[in-house]
């Protein structure tokens, strides 16, 4: 009960508040929390309370404390291709037949988060629950948002959904981001390369809609 | 004569003054040793005792993580009200308030529930768009 009335509280803030832009935090200046993520640059993921308490320890505003954990984890953690693959294999194979996908997803959920800690690699999941993880250590509010992503053709060609970001709430306002794709990307060899990209912290939901298409089309 | 009576009185005053902080002194002292103490737990999840989650005594750095058989000992003295969060990836975190009643704590940490999914951006993807917005 407790989820949909959050759910529904987050659906309303979302299609109410289109405004919410990073230009909403221009007279804020992230030099210390892009300090703070630097700083703990390479930490390992064993002890998260640690290190949010580490990457938020005096900031003064959610929005900077939020600032250092994206700014972390774009920084810290790697794509992982392989995981995708066979993560959209199993997808598009069972994509009539919840009760297979589910007990997959049991299965390969743990999978992801044993390479997610022993490696910090992952995949959209990965990203958008460290997200949430860490921004609901630092007392901030964050939700994970599952859909369909696609940046450079049509979404509509997309069968299954295939991608994760989250919702953050700053200043009782909520906020998109995209913190797979603001890491870096894959290139040609297929390794992936650390290459942070601001853009999609805090974007501009009609901008971002262009490229994200929740499962629940309500959301926007 | 006069000054000497005012002496003895100031004295007096001093004395007084001097017991009065140190009945609060020993009472603060005893209430503090009643509450705060030692805080012992065992963690597990469905499959039995989880090795290596940790335990921070919130807005600290203070910490310590479970061992082989999902014990903790937590390093420092907690008194009454104090909160530890208790975590591992891929669970659900604990927030647990420290009580008054001295036995080890049990925490049991949940799955945490989540439906996989993935999607990268390529080299093509990143240079189309930063084409398309420069």
């Amino acid at each position: 009960m407790i989820r949909l009335i959050s759910f529904l509280l987050l659906l309303s803030a979302l299609t109410n508040n289109v405004q919410c832009q990073q230009s909403d935090f221009k007279h804020i200046d992230f030099k210390i929390a892009e300090g703070k993520a630097l700083q703990m640059k390479g930490r390992e993921l064993y002890n998260v309370p640690l290190l949010v308490h580490n990457l938020t320890y005096n900031l003064k505003t959610d929005v900077e404390q939020f600032k250092a954990i994206y700014l972390w984890i774009c920084q810290n953690i790697e794509n992982d291709h392989s995981l995708m693959q066979k993560n959209d294999h199993m997808w598009l194979k069972h994509k009539n037949d919840a009760k297979k996908l589910d007990l997959w997803n049991t299965k390969f959920k743990k999978e992801v988060f044993t390479k997610l800690l022993k490696d910090k690699k992952t995949l959209c999941s990965g990203y958008s629950y460290l997200i949430k993880k860490f921004s609901n250590l630092a007392g901030i509010e964050c939700e994970i948002i599952n859909g369909y992503g696609k940046l450079s053709s049509s979404l509509k060609k997309l069968e299954t959904p295939n991608h994760s970001w989250n919702a953050v709430k700053l200043n009782n306002k909520w906020y998109l981001c995209d913190a797979t794709w603001s890491s870096g990307y894959i290139n040609s060899k297929g390794l992936f390369i650390f290459d942070y990209n601001d853009s999609f912290f805090l974007m501009d939901p009609k901008e971002f809609s262009n490229s994200h298409k929740p499962l629940n089309q309500n959301l926007f | 004569m006069k000054t000497q009576t005012f002496t003895k009185r100031d004295n007096l005053k001093a004395l007084s003054l001097f017991l009065l902080f140190l009945g609060l002194t020993l009472v603060t002292n005893s209430i503090s040793a009643q509450t705060e103490r030692i805080i012992t737990g065992i963690v597990s999840d469905e499959t039995g005792p989880l090795e290596k989650a940790t335990v921070l005594l919130k807005g600290t750095n203070l910490f310590t993580e479970t061992d082989k058989t999902g014990a903790f000992t937590f390093p420092q003295k907690l008194k009454e009200n104090d909160v530890i969060i208790v975590s591992h990836l891929g669970f659900e975190d604990q927030e647990i308030k420290v009580g008054t009643k001295n036995k080890p704590l049990n925490v049991f940490m949940a799955d945490y529930s989540i439906v996989i999914v993935g999607s990268l951006l390529t080299e093509d993807d990143i240079k189309s768009y930063k084409a398309k917005n420069d």
